[in-house]
């Protein structure tokens, strides 16, 4: 459809904006770089379908952040309404929940006895999140569409959740490549907790540990990709 | 929408379906992949006007937030549908995808053309064939490719198509932002900075394919019979 042009005046960027945009730079440049990174590394030529999974996830989370920092640019609000800036968190997450239900699981768990305790031990990581989500988000004050989004980003947080758990206890018995993987399973659990607790943050305007989160999850991100190279690398050599 | 963007379809889709019996193999099916694009404009544009009146916001609201699901949703559907009961090739997947989002894009400028046929320019018709038809063409690219690899496990098949819209849904609503904003100049450029590594990496693919098979006709005659 086109659409005449919108008339935008360009908002007084104060410091309320501004703690928005700071954190959400961060963790756009550093996606950025984590998906060029992979787009040159791991996608470019026949390479396996799990990396490219990988990739696609942060470059999905790198479009997130740009959409909200397009939103603000242009004289959006993101926050208090719903925006589509949250696709980017749940299709990371659905690409990472992929990745690992679709590819490893089938490597790293044969159904047998013995990794029974690894596959309920994993329950741990989506119970956190979703105790996380009940206690700060569900039961408190806050306006009923919040708590929608922030239900549909735990929805999609608690899958993902729970196979990077699962893969990060699992013993590599057979093929070594969840050994392998094992830093890049810890490092995408630490970013579905950041997720959660970034929420927190906005919800209950706690700036300094926002700007804590955003530092964080810029660093999480940058080592995502480098970490599955890293694991592939190990793995075929 | 009024009844010129229906004679606007019939005008274009007919000579278009006669052309299909003409064409065999390969042809025929971007051939129809394009009809396909058109008619999802056409019921797009109805289903948009019909969000536009039924929901309380204004129009720019509504085009960065509810038109890039809507659009996109119904353009991967012909692509999930050829995936699912045909192929998941990635040599036909990407072809008849760009295809459909080029067909979109047609009809969708088509339609704008005539509405503000007053207003229109050489630079305004440039801009749009560059940006707006290369933005959708990418976008459906994106899931035709994606889909590709999705489609080989129906284990991430539902998962991973979630995943590729909602890559797609961000891609088209950054698009509409900054192109409705004073930073439209940006908006302009950004099909095109996607494009042009898509085309290399298909031209290397096709480089790569054709250098292989030329190394595999010297080994044939050149090996004793």
């Amino acid at each position: 459809m086109y659409y005449p042009k919108a008339h935008y005046c360009r908002k007084e960027v104060g410091d309320y904006l501004n703690l928005y945009i700071f954190p959400n730079t961060v963790v756009f440049v550093c996606a950025l770089i984590g998906f060029g990174y992979g787009i040159r590394k791991l996608v470019r030529g026949k390479k396996a379908v799990f990396p490219k999974m990988v990739t696609g996830a942060v470059g999905c989370i790198a479009l997130g952040r740009m959409y909200q920092l397009v939103k603000m640019a242009t004289g959006g609000r993101i926050e208090g309404e719903f925006q589509l800036g949250i696709l980017g968190v749940l299709g990371g997450m659905m690409f990472f929940f992929s990745a690992n239900f679709g590819l490893m699981d089938k490597i790293a768990d044969d159904g047998s006895k013995e990794l029974r305790k690894y596959r309920i031990a994993a329950f741990a990581a989506p119970a956190l999140s979703l105790t996380i989500f009940l206690t700060s988000i569900c039961f408190s004050d806050i306006i009923l569409p919040i708590k929608i989004l922030a239900g549909a980003a735990t929805v999609f947080i608690m899958p993902a959740s729970y196979f990077n758990l699962k893969h990060f206890l699992l013993p590599d018995v057979d093929l070594g490549i969840i050994k392998c993987l094992k830093s890049y399973n810890l490092l995408v659990l630490i970013f579905c907790f950041l997720s959660e607790a970034e929420m927190i943050a906005l919800i209950y305007k706690i700036w300094d540990l926002e700007w804590l989160i955003a530092a964080a999850m810029g660093i999480v991100i940058l080592g995502i990709v480098p970490s599955v190279k890293k694991g592939m690398d190990k793995w075929t050599s | 929408m009024d009844i010129l963007a229906y004679i606007l379809f019939i005008s274009v889709v007919t000579p278009l379906l006669l052309s299909l019996l003409l064409l065999d193999g390969k042809s025929r099916l971007i051939s129809g992949y394009l009809i396909i694009g058109v008619f999802v404009s056409l019921f797009v544009s109805e289903l948009n006007t019909l969000i536009l009146n039924s929901v309380d916001k204004d129009m720019v609201y509504v085009s960065t937030t509810i038109t890039p699901v809507t659009e996109e949703v119904l353009k991967a559907l012909p692509v999930l549908f050829y995936a699912f009961v045909f192929s998941d090739s990635i040599e036909k997947l990407t072809p008849i995808s760009f295809s459909l989002g080029i067909g979109f894009a047609l009809f969708e400028n088509m339609v704008v053309l005539v509405q503000s046929i007053s207003n229109v320019t050489i630079s305004w018709a440039i801009i749009r064939g560059l940006s707006t038809a290369l933005m959708h063409a990418v976008c459906t690219v994106m899931i035709g490719y994606g889909m590709s690899f999705v489609r080989k496990r129906k284990k991430f098949f539902y998962c991973g198509t979630f995943a590729l819209l909602s890559t797609a849904i961000l891609y088209h609503a950054i698009f509409n932002m900054l192109v409705q904003s004073e930073y439209d100049y940006i908006g302009f450029i950004l099909p095109g900075l996607t494009y042009i590594p898509i085309l290399v990496s298909i031209y290397d693919r096709k480089k790569k394919a054709i250098n292989k098979s030329t190394a595999i006709k010297k080994a044939d005659t050149g090996s004793p019979k």
